[in-house]
């Protein structure tokens, strides 16, 4: 669907959050005029092409967004994002419904074409949390031609804001995570596929449906989501124990007490347990989007940061080889990895990571067709550290060693082994 | 899109171009298809010495690692040259170009242009008259051809070893290459004990030039042959497309697969696709020859024939590994300059019928990776690196095949309702084949017991059916498809690969695929002149 006129101009509300940044940042590089109404500039501040109207969601919106000034034409569209987490008035007189029925309002009467609502999988009248009924509550006041509720599975990927944000921090601060239904089954969609389909949204000419879900339409368990991201992020497996909800429930209500509690992670906590997916392909392929998987995102993260791939690399060296690896080996352990598209980091024991030499005691005997993961990875290593000067010397001998060194390091060997073997035939046997 | 050529030739391997020879030097209109970009890979031109290279002096990581470590990627431990030359085409774009699926069998196949050729060892063998007796062909065109192919090739070995005549003492041959320390103290002490009856041991006969020849160049003993031979002195079918360029009447079309084979009104027309499957054209001629590899021409055979729910039987040399360790060689150094493929051969009877034996090839084994040698030891990294180091200057890596009889492979071919042919291979041996290795191993073991070289226990590797990649004998002569390659209900498609090989004794057949296809299209070339 390519661009009619490219200097169309569209009013995006939330513009600072983690959608509304990335979004008025793209709109504008595709040559939009980006009125922003809220409180922050975000990510357009001192573009010719962007201004700011101070907007609180509490306070009427101003017609003069709306209007047509010197630079800025009638606009095409409105992408209202912006959500108010902590309210001071019950749920009937929600602040995010008055506002979004005003914004709509004024819409309406300035006759614009497109009104795009960002709404969530949670979205249900008997949604556990006040945020899934409030915006189910929303997507009720939308029934004019052009005006769409978009439903957003889990949006990931990007700058770590938001709830990509939060997740990316969560895994990262524990081992073990309890959870509520971990295996809730979540449709992730990346951060740039989701500003590619509002954008399409608000430009397209063809009918819409009221209602869109934006999502992989195969959904992946919770649990799955945040493993990969403690793997690929820190390289470290995440222990996911499952609580009931009740107990969860309490736990919120107590913590709800306290004055610092954040409010916003009470919401998602109770959003997710109540989750339930949306057939989401036609809706893809209306837009024209055909979404990656969600590990994608995580393998690209891998070429901007591969800590947990250098420290792999480096411990494995330091197995195999007794010393510390070069610079040049384990850039192109790094680089290697992530380009033959296997950039995982593996889980490895923390006592291994602070002592390699006791890998020797877990390192399983070799298996067909390839071996363990484990297995696979040290086989690389020595495949790269045969391509540097300080392995290769350790791996080939083309000087002659004569029989009683040869002798004493086959005897140093057989020893070693004893010490380990037995480790490792019970844990083979064990598994 | 309409052309047209007196021959059309399918595949740019040994076969295809074996075939080519004779029509192009008749004076023919050869067009010959292949499914690679028909560029020479020339990445090991400028490599240095294996030993160089270890020196850790040329730490340069595409000498090891390949182009964007594509060597990396198809670590999955097959054969070490399929892991460091992976051929253009290997691996799951050959199964989907091919719309193959198998099961229990390791598929080896490439769609670059010159075929498996690519990656070939060069270990080359004439099937003698008895082990022939099974063709419907006269022994001595054959053994014409064997000798017109090995003059144009060039081989090295020796035809006066205990092995020379079994290999084919009429063929000629340049004088062998010099045997490694390790290698040859072996090959010494079999001189001394005189041979056994149920083994015999020679220098192995191999396309590989230790001489200039026909403008190739001759071996520099640089060690490094499993990343790709610098000098381009091991033969590739590479060196006889170019050549056949050279000929006016000869056209080489690139990046196409061929799709479909039908009758059209004055011979065969085929359907090519591009790689990409974006384009398609059709070619017409009077004679197709077929020589795309034994799977990819079985299938088109099925598939110009419409078979429904055919099966056949697919012929391999069932292999196992094993490394020897040269005691006498303990402690001392790795050699600086030789050659890193099969330097010896021999041959082990397995019972007292007549080709019931095993045909092995002997390397040294610092012609592979430490890391590959390493890679089935059940010990700790550590350990493998500090012993490999230790042991693998005396090491010798032995690979041996058993006869076609062996094998229990079956292929499935079946044309869907689009025309299309799909392909079911199921790999087996045939009932008794463990008990054949162990008897076999055990032997071998008191043999080389013998020899003063020990096999290195828990060395040996059983290679899953289908590794071996030594494919043949699906549509054999004197059934559907004549003594002259010629298919009885599509007259006019001939086909001239390891397809329509009766039998395989346990030597490699890739010498007797080029010397059939030479045969084939000199038949070919000599009915066109008459017609």
């Amino acid at each position: 669907m390519p661009l009619e006129n490219p200097t169309q101009h569209i009013v995006v509300t939330g513009a600072s959050g983690y959608i509304g940044a990335s979004l008025v940042e793209v709109l504008l590089q595709q040559g939009f005029y980006v009125t922003a109404l809220g409180r922050s500039r975000g990510n357009g501040s001192g573009h010719p092409h962007f201004r700011l109207i101070e907007w609180d969601l509490t306070a009427r919106p101003p017609a003069e967004a709306f209007a047509v000034s010197a630079r800025f034409g009638k606009p095409i569209a409105v992408i209202h994002l912006a959500h108010k987490w902590q309210s001071n008035s019950c749920e009937e007189i929600d602040e995010n419904y008055q506002a979004t029925q005003e914004l709509l309002a004024l819409s309406r009467s300035c006759g614009i074409a497109k009104f795009i609502f960002a709404s969530s999988m949670s979205a249900r009248h008997d949604a556990l949390n006040r945020y899934g009924r409030v915006k189910a509550r929303i997507e009720e006041l939308l029934f004019g031609p052009g005006e769409i509720a978009v439903r957003i599975g889990m949006v990931y990927g990007g700058a770590e804001r938001g709830l990509w944000g939060t997740l990316c921090d969560l895994v990262g601060r524990t081992p073990i995570l309890p959870m509520v239904q971990p295996g809730t089954l979540v449709q992730p969609i990346h951060i740039d596929e989701t500003i590619t389909g509002l954008i399409r949204l608000a430009t397209t000419h063809d009918g819409t449906k009221p209602m869109m879900a934006f999502g992989a339409d195969e959904p992946v368990p919770f649990c799955v989501c945040l493993r990969e991201i403690a793997r690929y992020r820190y390289g470290k497996s995440l222990k996911i124990i499952p609580i009931p909800l009740w107990l969860a429930l309490t736990a919120v209500k107590v913590a709800g007490v306290l004055p610092f509690f954040p409010a916003r992670l009470e919401q998602r906590i109770l959003g997710l347990a109540g989750l339930k997916t949306l057939p989401s392909q036609s809706d893809m392929n209306f837009l024209g989007l055909n979404l990656k998987p969600f590990t994608c995102a995580l393998h690209d993260d891998m070429k901007r940061k591969p800590r947990p791939l250098i420290e792999e690399g480096r411990i494995l060296f330091k197995y195999g080889f007794r010393a510390e690896p070069s610079c040049r080996f384990l850039k192109r352990y790094v680089r290697a990895l992530t380009a033959i598209g296997d950039p995982r980091p593996l889980v490895l024991p923390a006592m291994v990571k602070r002592w390699p030499a006791l890998m020797a005691f877990i390192e399983p005997f070799p298996g067909k067709k390839g071996g363990n993961e484990l297995q696979r990875r040290l086989r690389f290593m020595l495949h790269i550290a045969e391509t540097t000067p300080e392995a290769v010397r350790s791996l080939y001998d083309y000087r002659g060693r004569g029989l009683f060194r040869i002798s004493f390091v086959v005897l140093q060997t057989a020893l070693r082994e004893a010490v380990s073997f037995p480790f490792r035939l019970l844990r083979r046997i064990f598994q | 899109m309409t052309a047209h050529s007196d021959v059309i030739i399918i595949g740019s391997g040994p076969a295809g171009v074996s075939a080519a020879w004779p029509l192009v030097e008749s004076g023919v209109q050869v067009l010959l298809f292949d499914a690679g970009t028909g560029a020479f890979d020339d990445s090991a031109v400028s490599r240095p010495d294996l030993s160089a290279l270890r020196s850790g002096n040329f730490p340069q990581r595409q000498d090891f690692l390949g182009k964007e470590y594509s060597t990396l990627r198809q670590n999955n431990g097959v054969s070490p040259k399929l892991r460091t030359m992976p051929p253009d085409g290997y691996g799951e774009e050959y199964l989907a170009a091919n719309t193959l699926q198998t099961e229990n069998f390791r598929m080896i196949g490439a769609l670059g242009t010159a075929g498996l050729s690519a990656v070939w060892g060069g270990a080359v063998a004439a099937f003698d008259a008895n082990e022939m007796a099974k063709y419907p062909v006269p022994y001595d065109d054959m053994k014409r051809s064997y000798g017109i192919v090995a003059e144009r090739i060039g081989l090295s070995g020796s035809t006066n070893d205990d092995l020379g005549a079994y290999l084919g003492e009429y063929l000629p041959v340049q004088p062998a290459l010099p045997l490694s320390p390790a290698v040859e103290r072996l090959y010494a002490a079999y001189g001394r004990f005189g041979g056994f009856p149920d083994l015999t041991m020679g220098r192995a006969r191999n396309a590989v030039l230790s001489r200039d020849h026909n403008g190739a160049r001759a071996c520099s003993l640089n060690g490094g042959c499993m990343w790709g031979c610098p000098t381009g002195a091991v033969y590739s079918s590479y060196r006889d497309l170019e050549a056949l360029r050279r000929f006016p009447n000869f056209k080489n079309v690139n990046g196409r697969i061929i799709t479909k084979i039908d009758r059209a009104d004055h011979g065969i027309r085929i359907e090519a696709k591009s790689r990409n499957g974006a384009e398609t054209s059709i070619y017409e001629s009077g004679s197709v020859v077929l020589a795309a590899g034994t799977l990819a021409s079985s299938r088109l055979v099925a598939q110009a024939l419409k078979l429904q729910n055919q099966t056949t039987r697919l012929l391999t040399t069932p292999g196992i590994a094993f490394v020897l360790l040269q005691p006498s060689w303990l402690g001392r150094a790795m050699p600086q300059s030789f050659y890193g493929m099969a330097q010896l051969c021999f041959r082990h009877a397995l019972s007292s019928r007549s080709g019931d034996e095993l045909f092995g090839l002997i390397y040294d084994a610092a012609g592979v990776s430490a890391v590959d040698v390493m890679a089935s030891m059940p010990l700790s990294r550590p350990s493998a690196v500090a012993l490999t180091k230790a042991l693998q200057p005396a090491m010798l890596i032995c690979l041996a095949f058993f006869p076609g009889e062996y094998s229990s492979n079956v292929i499935n071919l079946n044309t869907n309702e689009h025309g299309e042919t799909e392909m079911k291979i199921k790999g087996g041996n045939r009932a008794g084949f463990d008990l054949a290795i162990r008897e076999a191993v055990r032997q071998l073991r008191k043999r080389f017991l013998k020899l003063g070289a020990l096999i290195l226990p828990g060395s040996l590797t059983v290679l899953e059916p289908g590794a071996d990649s030594h494919y043949g004998g699906a549509f054999p002569m004197g059934e559907r498809i004549g003594a002259d390659g010629e298919v009885t209900e599509m007259p006019g498609l001939y086909v001239a690969d390891g397809t329509v090989l009766n039998a395989l004794p346990a030597k490699n057949l890739t010498f007797t695929i080029m010397a059939n296809a030479d045969r084939i299209g000199r038949n070919l070339s000599r009915k066109l002149k008459n017609a």
